[in-house]
């Protein structure tokens, strides 16, 4: 459903995009992997239109990308961005609402949102609350179900371990695992590379703007000089 | 005596609180200080007076003009100068000096072409006061205040309660991402600029219908920036509390204590607001957690 070919991104002369080919298929987990400034984040910033390529095509069912963020959600593409970007004074229920933004099906939208707070009992505990009262894995939940409620068909996710304790990202890469199941492609970015390898069905290792190897994950497991470099 | 003084009070505070909740607004979404605010009420003003005696409109005629006409100014500063700034990626800072190019520059526009004197607005409502008992209230008051009540309960409607007042929210907490979640930012922000420059508009046509019509009258846009650091800068609520505030204390110090102090005292105020709660009475301190 996602086709990336050759993306070549750069913020003023550094070029953190190198020709990025990647794709994603209807109903998979796709991990993409790699070491602080590889370049993983401007992978999703492009794909979402908040970067614009120097070079390349970003594909979503056939179709080019429009290269306007708030266009591209609509398309169902949703972005879940690193550090997850909570609007501190909304409510968590405002941040929800906010996710469906774009939606007209007012009915569909209350039974997506009974289906996050049941995915995510503390949200519906707290949804009243200024998102900027809540702890960071509450947090990191909330910008999921934000995402989710946007109705995607491809959620792309930016290290949600990121800061986390682990017992939180346990539960959070089980979720992104349920929520891949209700039908839901999902693109993660994770620098915890042993935990995304559990849940995907394929991984690329990218280092410096540059896709180094792709496979399956038991495969890149198997592989004991790509264990010491990428995956300590 | 007093109870007067207070309906008076209250219905300058009203026309602050017109100023006051736009520059909240643009405050909060953008993060500066929107001096030429008070221009845009100013030329709000002018249109309106010049529709109705060059131009010899009906008065209703004028008035939607100049609202409107105020709203599209706002805008024109939106996007001449405020969106590029942004665009460029230039500190904040320079919105700010850019708005205040923009002040003088629509006050010296307005003294070459409406020339220096003032202007009065003719006469539309009969002169004389509502008698409520032993109350004798301006009617002009009264009615400017019921203006600007409707128009703020119609403006608190549209933030709490409308999608548009959930976009801004979104938008002045953190645009990247209500932009990655399907808000085009760039239109609110456009939206906004306009309804508070018809905020704007609507209060500089009570101002000058109350006082007159000048050049400078946008210098009245500092009372509504004091009334919106005292009640929290930033904060729309804030804002209508803090204009009511200085309207109140305004009158009252004028007819019980000397109006030459009138200004002096409200400075005073500002001054110890910034020092004593510099976030003021309603500001908001909900930070983001790593
Ligand atoms: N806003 C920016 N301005 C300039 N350079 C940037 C900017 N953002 C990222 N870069 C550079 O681009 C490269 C790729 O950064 P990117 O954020 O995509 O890495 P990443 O793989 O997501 O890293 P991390 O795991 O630390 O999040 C790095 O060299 C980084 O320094
Ligand atoms: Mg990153």
């Amino acid at each position: 459903m996602l086709k990336i070919e050759n993306l070549h991104a750069a913020y003023g002369g550094i070029k953190a995009l190198r020709g990025v080919s990647i794709e994603v298929n209807e109903g998979e987990i796709v991990a993409v992997l790699g070491s602080n400034g590889a370049g993983k984040s401007t992978l999703l910033k492009t794909i979402s239109g908040v970067m614009k390529q120097t070079e390349g095509s970003v594909q979503f069912d056939g179709e080019e990308m429009p290269r306007v963020p708030y266009q591209v959600v609509g398309k169902g593409i949703v972005h879940v961005p690193e550090g997850r970007q909570i609007f501190s004074n909304l409510t968590v229920y405002e941040n929800l609402m906010i996710g469906s933004f774009l939606r007209k099906d007012k009915a569909q939208i209350e039974k997506d949102l009974i289906e996050v707070y049941e995915l995510f009992p503390r949200l519906l505990e707290r949804k009243d609350q200024y998102g900027g009262h809540l702890s960071g894995g509450e947090q990191q939940m909330l910008a999921v179900g934000r995402g989710l409620m946007a109705n995607p068909k491809l959620m792309i996710l930016d290290e949600p371990s990121l800061g986390l304790a682990p017992l939180i990202v346990n539960q959070i890469f089980e979720i992104v695992k349920e929520i891949n199941k209700r039908g839901t492609a999902i693109l993660i970015v994770e620098q915890n590379a042993m935990k995304a390898l559990k849940i995907c069905d394929r991984a690329y290792l990218m280092s410096t703007g540059v896709i180094e190897k792709s496979g399956k994950p038991e495969d890149l497991r198997n592989d004991p000089e790509l264990m010491k470099a990428y995956l300590g | 005596m007093l109870l007067q003084q207070l309906i008076n009070g209250i219905s300058v505070g009203g026309i602050y609180a017109l100023l006051a909740t736009g520059y909240a607004l643009i405050y909060s979404l953008l993060g500066f200080s929107n001096w030429a605010h008070g221009e845009v009420a100013m030329l709000g003003a002018y249109i309106g007076i010049l529709s109705v005696t060059a131009l010899q409109m009906p008065f209703i005629f004028a008035v939607i003009l100049a609202v409107v006409g105020a709203g599209f100014i706002s805008v024109f500063n939106e996007k001449i100068a405020y969106k590029r700034i942004r665009d460029n990626n230039s500190p904040t800072m320079f919105l700010m000096i850019a708005a205040m190019g923009l002040s003088t520059t629509f006050q010296n526009l307005a003294i070459v072409v409406f020339g220096p004197k003032f202007k009065m607005y003719p006469q539309i409502l009969p002169v004389g006061a509502v008698k409520i008992g032993s109350l004798s209230v301006g009617l002009l008051d009264l009615v400017s205040l019921g203006i600007a009540i409707v128009a703020i309960i119609g403006l608190e409607y549209l933030i709490t309660k409308t999608k548009f007042g959930l976009a801004v929210k979104a938008a002045s907490s953190n645009m990247g991402t209500a932009s990655l979640l399907g808000i085009n930012v760039d239109k609110y922000i456009m939206l906004v600029f306009f309804l508070a420059g018809t905020l704007a508009g609507i209060s500089g046509i009570l101002y000058g219908m109350k006082y007159t019509v000048y050049p400078q009258l946008g210098n009245v846009a500092l009372k509504a920036f004091i009334a919106s650091v005292f009640g929290g800068l930033g904060s729309v609520q804030g804002a209508i509390v803090g204009a009511m505030s200085i309207g109140l204390l305004e009158t009252l110090v004028s007819a019980y204590i000397h109006s030459g102090l009138r200004d002096l005292i409200t400075f005073i105020l500002l001054i110890a607001i910034l020092l004593v709660r510099p976030t003021g009475l309603m500001g908001k301190d909900i930070q983001d957690k790593a």
